[in-house]
């Protein structure tokens, strides 16, 4: 028992541990009796004796479990003594305890060729197979992507509740055996080709997306398909994923028409400012008054510029939920009066009716005088814009016992009912051409549905397409 | 050679940015008329012959190219030089414009008037010769 070599490392740790064990033992008896014999009390001495005791039976314990796998690699290793040529098969991996059990894993492993990959792919395995399957189905149904295993023939193997909702299954309707590539085409007949065209090859993933209908609006559906490669009954040879991306492909169709707008409002004014600054600076004879024509113009294009820009300013401010007043106690009288003379060139060059209903006496309003301005010329500004020649606009302003109402009444080209909700969307502007021919930003509604709401109030709003529109500000009469 | 001066119609809903071309064309000795959108300038073109034609890409009414199109199919003016002028960026098809319009340039905006004159200079000088 004396040469390292033939002595196995587990046997000389037990056999350690154990010689320790009994010196402990030893130690504690003598310390109980000496004590005992001193006359101490007895609970002391039975301390004495528990305490090693408890010891040596927690070691051995420890002892055995980290053992256990040495003990397991010693008898392989005897086995492969006996057993020759070595064969990667016969290597059994051990529980990994200390670096010896992990490091012969990893021999295990080199020798039976196993990636790391597929040892996760085992290791997954192991867990999911200790869980019931209805959790791991639950799991899957409130995942918000649609998902699906399908089988050589493309059947449904298994679904999610996710993708029925998709493909516009009926919850109860059972989806197993039915085709996946038949639905998406049962979807939109009219795209089978481009769709049986995408899914041609069945070994190379395929991604593409369809339309639902003739707008981004009516809904568009993002479809993987995956091959799975190796699965071990073969069953599933493909793992599907449908994604809704609607809002999505909506959002940056806004982002993209927001900035075509923008650059356009900006590039406008700015390519006055240009023209006019180059003509001025290259003809010397131009006479006085044209001159002091001209500089008006930029001046009055500069302002222009400058107001987008606010306007800009305010939706980030908007975008990022920064937007404040600054409330004053303002004269609602003189704000109406400042709101209308801002629209009235616009008006009569229209050659617009105008009407307007206000009673001589309001009530001081503590608001944010700017932002209500504009806010109102927004209104009456779009009630000039998309009325045509010759139309009528009303503006009346009504105090009621809480609330102040404005109303801006036109008789101009109406929005369509199916609009009506997202009117005051950030960046919305209609599908209808005739506001298409009219530069707009698609901030302004939004810009004052905003300011209402800060001030405690809000806009409202009716109308017919063809027929006209009114928009109704109401604020509150006490300030918050 | 021909001493009639040429005769420039400007489509351009903008009047500050139609007035600024006109004052330059003029300066430049030509005849300039304008108007505030495409059918108007459709039906000034029925009545009239132009040397040349300068348009906006958007106005009311109708839009720069549908006007173009027109034009390239009617039999009156299907050849008239066209200058397109256009405050937009990267969603203009401009292959589609020189293409299939026939647009001879397009200037997008801002530009220096300048750049107008010698532009519409040129494509009458190389009408002429």
């Amino acid at each position: 028992m004396h040469s390292p070599s033939l002595s196995s490392l587990p046997r000389r740790l037990v056999s350690l541990y154990l010689m320790v064990c009994l010196g402990c033992l030893l130690l504690s008896v003598t310390a109980s009796l000496f004590l005992a014999a001193h006359g101490a009390l007895a609970d002391l001495a039975a301390g004495i004796l528990i305490v090693p005791l408890l010891l040596v039976l927690g070691g051995a314990a420890l002892i055995r479990r980290a053992v256990t796998s040495h003990v397991e690699i010693e008898e392989q290793l005897r086995q492969l003594a006996l057993l020759s040529p070595i064969q990667g098969n016969q290597l059994q991996r051990v529980p990994e305890t200390d670096p010896i059990g992990i490091g012969w894993n990893a021999i295990v492993d080199r020798f039976s060729g196993r990636t790391a990959l597929e040892r996760l792919e085992a290791r997954l395995e192991v867990k999911l197979r200790g869980r019931p399957s209805g959790e791991r189905l639950v799991l899957l149904d409130v995942f918000p992507e649609g998902l699906a295993t399908t089988d050589g023939d493309g059947k449904i193997v298994f679904g999610n509740k996710t993708l029925k909702a998709l493909l516009r299954i009926a919850a109860e309707q059972e989806i197993s055996r039915v085709r996946l590539s038949e639905s998406l085409v049962g979807l939109i007949p009219d795209q089978a080709e481009s769709i049986q065209k995408s899914l041609r090859n069945p070994s190379r993933p395929a991604l593409f997306e369809i339309k639902l209908g003739q707008t981004p609006a009516e809904g568009i559906l993002r479809i993987a398909r995956y091959p799975l490669a190796g699965a071990p009954d073969a069953v599933e040879t493909h793992l599907w994923s449908v994604r809704d991306v609607t809002q999505q492909k909506l959002a940056e169709e806004m982002r993209n028409q927001f900035v075509a707008t923008a650059t356009h409002e900006l590039r406008t004014p700015l390519s006055n400012i240009k023209a006019y600054a180059e003509t001025l600076a290259e003809h010397d004879d131009i006479d006085r008054d044209e001159q002091r024509r001209f500089f008006n113009i930029i001046n009055s294009e500069a302002t222009r510029l400058g107001r987008f820009i606010d306007e800009l300013l305010n939706v980030s401010q908007m975008e990022s939920g920064a937007l404040s007043l600054a409330r004053h106690e303002t004269d609602v009288l003189r704000l109406t009066e400042e709101a209308v003379a801002h629209v009235q060139p616009e008006l009569q060059r229209k050659q617009i009716e105008f009407q307007s209903q206000i009673p001589p006496k309001l009530p001081n309003l503590h608001v944010d005088k700017e932002k209500l301005a504009a806010s109102l010329v927004n209104l009456l500004g779009n009630a000039a814009k998309y009325t045509p020649l010759g139309g009528r606009v009303r503006f009346q302003v009504e105090a009621a016992q809480n609330e102040i109402h404005f109303h801006v009444e036109d008789t101009g080209i109406g929005v369509a009912r199916e609009e009506i909700p997202k009117l005051f969307d950030k960046f919305f502007r209609s599908d209808d051409q005739r506001v298409r021919e009219i530069t707009g930003s698609g901030l302004g509604l939004s810009f004052t549905q905003e300011v209402a709401r800060l001030h405690g109030g809000q806009v409202t709003v009716q109308s017919e397409l063809n027929k006209g529109s009114r928009f109704t500000l109401s604020l509150p009469l006490q300030a918050e | 050679m021909t001493l009639v001066p040429a005769r420039i119609l400007i489509a351009e809903d903008n009047r500050v940015m139609s007035e600024v071309m006109r004052f330059n064309l003029q300066r430049a000795g030509f005849e300039v008329e304008t108007v505030l959108n495409g059918r108007r300038a459709w039906e000034r073109l029925q009545e009239q012959p132009y040397s040349i034609l300068l348009t906006d890409h958007q106005m009311p009414e109708m839009a720069g190219d549908e006007l173009c199109r027109q034009l390239r199919q009617s039999s009156l003016n299907q050849d008239i030089p066209v200058i397109m002028i256009s405050a937009k960026g990267y969603e203009l098809d401009v292959d589609m414009l020189y293409s299939e319009l026939r647009i001879s340039k397009i200037l997008f905006k801002p530009f220096s008037p300048r750049q107008i004159v010698e532009c519409v200079s040129q494509i009458l000088h190389a009408i002429e010769a």
